[in-house]
């Protein structure tokens, strides 16, 4: 009888002993849980720290990085005047932004200026596409800068250098715009275009379709609202509209995939 | 102390009493008493020990998972950071076109403060003059630039030593961000084509080859242009004073005994500089220049060479 006490007692000694030692391991579980808790409340904080301070940054960067080009004797002779016309009435005309633009893509570079071209589109308040840059771009007593983007635009109006320059200049473009930057800006537009281009494609009697398009924009004031479709006429006029159908096409693929 | 620590000592100590009262007891019913009770504290203990195993088993999945959560989010930090790192390389794209935008209503302000086409006329200048190097063209600025030519008397000003630091000056303390005007002014015009082909001067004396030969070749090979352009008038009106001077040093401090060591000297001051070969002689002209002037040709060694075409100079322009 006596051996079974101690038996027994011996025991339940070691079952306490079980419970000490992973009572302790909890506790040290707790102290390392305690610990990532910590690390985890840090992190949160740097990374909204860094976060408020890029948006703050993007909120402030709204700047001037001066540049200087240096103009030879004949272009200076060229843009001077320009320049001082641009001061009285405040336009340039088309020869001279011509002459603007191709000295600044010399010196910005065609990769340069498209990245700007971008960069101008963009509210950074918001971080959307800018919703006066499009109607700026055509506006009488719009910024000289507007009006280089503009003239730089042009100049591929002509399905062939459109071309090209897509095919020159995709690759920079798709890996310095990350997804996440396409789908806040551009998303909605080259979507909005694509199918609107093939509802323009699925009509039996596109004249008829634009016509009624035309009387109701012009009638309603909601030019706007019709932009997606109006485009697609305009770049028909321009013979390009082929041509961009598949380059937005691609775009659209490229961000989907990625 | 923690909750278990106590648990446990008081478990010890409930032992070691129960194992006491069995020591000291014969008593049946006491034995079977205590046999109960221990029974019933192993159940305890074993269950204490199941629960606390079990928790911990629990805490272990539970904050396995979570664990991984801390993991994640550097990656998050990171696509978020890239965004906006996007948007700030647009920007700055942006705002370099703006920069752009500025530089070019500067430009039609016509306010002269558009540095970089000055720039650009002045490389021009330069250029051009160093296209004509050698000619005659060439020679005929270069020797006359010095001098101050005033086109409406048709008179050169600064003659002598007054022209000799007009290039020094010019290359080492002037400022060319200074306004210059309307370059389209002709006299404006005329005044900054001076400058930069001082400029240029300054340039080529500071990386022309001084040695010996090099000097002996340029100078027969161009003294005809010089002879034909630079008329003796002109000679005896600005610079003859300062050839002759630089003849009659020369030979009085040769004539000095030891003065190559004493010009070997470096970092000495005025007053022991001018003070050889003797103070009243280096008093007697109106600069000390021509001393510092020989000075450095015997450091370039090339003291002799320089000495016999001055001398030819000379005998050139003589009656």
């Amino acid at each position: 009888m006596k051996k079974a006490v101690v038996i027994l007692l011996v025991f339940a000694l070691g079952s306490l002993g079980v419970a000490y030692y992973f009572s302790t391991e909890s506790l040290k579980l707790i102290k390392r849980k305690q610990e990532g808790d910590h690390l985890n409340e840090v992190l949160l904080e740097n990374k909204m720290i860094a976060d408020e301070s890029a948006r703050e940054e993007l909120l402030n960067g709204n700047t001037i990085i001066y540049q200087s080009i240096d103009l030879t004797k004949p272009e200076y002779a060229i843009i001077n005047p320009c320049m001082k016309d641009f001061q009285t009435s405040g336009k340039l005309d088309v020869l001279c932004l011509n002459e603007i633009v191709e000295v600044v893509i010399n010196d910005f570079g065609e990769e340069g200026f498209i990245m700007a071209v971008i960069g101008s589109s963009i509210d950074y308040n918001n971080l959307t596409l800018a919703p006066t840059f499009l109607g700026s771009l055509f506006s009488d007593r719009t910024s000289l800068a507007n009006s280089l983007c503009l003239g730089f635009l042009n100049r591929y109006r002509n399905p062939h250098s459109l071309q090209q320059a897509f095919n020159r200049c995709k690759e920079h473009v798709f890996s310095s715009v990350p997804k996440s930057l396409y789908q806040d800006i551009f998303e909605k537009q080259v979507d909005e275009l694509l199918s609107a281009h093939e509802e323009i494609m699925g009509q039996n009697n596109k004249e008829a379709f634009f016509e009624d398009i035309y009387f109701k924009a012009d009638t309603q004031y909601l030019h706007a609202q019709y932009w997606k479709y109006t485009f697609w006429k305009r770049r028909e006029i321009e013979k390009n509209d082929k041509v961009l159908y598949a380059i937005l096409t691609q775009i659209k693929n490229h961000y989907n995939v990625q | 102390m923690t909750l278990v620590q106590i648990i446990c000592s008081a478990s010890v100590i409930f032992c070691l009493l129960i194992l006491l009262l069995l020591a000291l007891s014969n008593r049946k019913s006491i034995t079977v008493t205590l046999v109960v009770v221990a029974g019933l504290f192993l159940a305890a203990a074993s269950f204490y020990a199941y629960s606390e195993y079990s928790a911990y088993q629990n805490r272990k999945e539970r904050y396995a998972i979570q664990e991984m959560g801390v993991l994640e989010v550097p990656d998050e930090n990171a696509s978020l950071e890239k965004e906006l790192i996007a948007f700030k390389h647009f920007q700055e794209y942006h705002n370099v076109l703006k920069g752009y935008e500025v530089f070019l209503v500067d430009i039609g302000m016509n306010v002269m403060n558009d540095v970089s086409y000055k720039n650009t006329i002045r490389d021009e200048i330069m250029a051009s003059l160093e296209s004509q190097e050698y000619g005659e063209t060439y020679w005929n600025t270069v020797l006359n630039i010095t001098f101050d030519y005033d086109r409406n008397t048709t008179a050169f000003q600064r003659s002598n030593y007054a022209s000799l630091y007009v290039v020094p000056t010019v290359y080492e303390y002037h400022d060319f961000d200074e306004n210059y005007g309307d370059l389209n002014d002709v006299e404006n015009y005329a005044f900054f084509e001076r400058m930069s082909q001082l400029m240029y001067i300054g340039q080529k004396l500071k990386s022309v080859d001084r040695s010996a030969e090099h000097i002996s070749k340029l100078w027969n090979h161009n003294k005809p242009y010089i002879y034909t352009f630079f008329s003796k008038k002109k000679y005896d009106k600005l610079c003859q004073q300062v050839v002759d001077d630089l003849i009659d040093v020369y030979d009085t401090i040769t004539a000095t005994p030891n003065y190559l060591e004493f010009y070997g000297m470096y970092d000495v001051s005025d007053d022991i500089f001018l003070n050889f070969p003797s103070l009243e002689y280096t008093r007697s002209f109106k600069y000390s220049w021509p001393f510092s002037f020989w000075d450095r040709r015997f450091t370039e060694n090339n003291a002799s060479e320089v000495y016999g075409i001055l001398k030819e100079v000379q005998n050139h322009y003589k009656d």
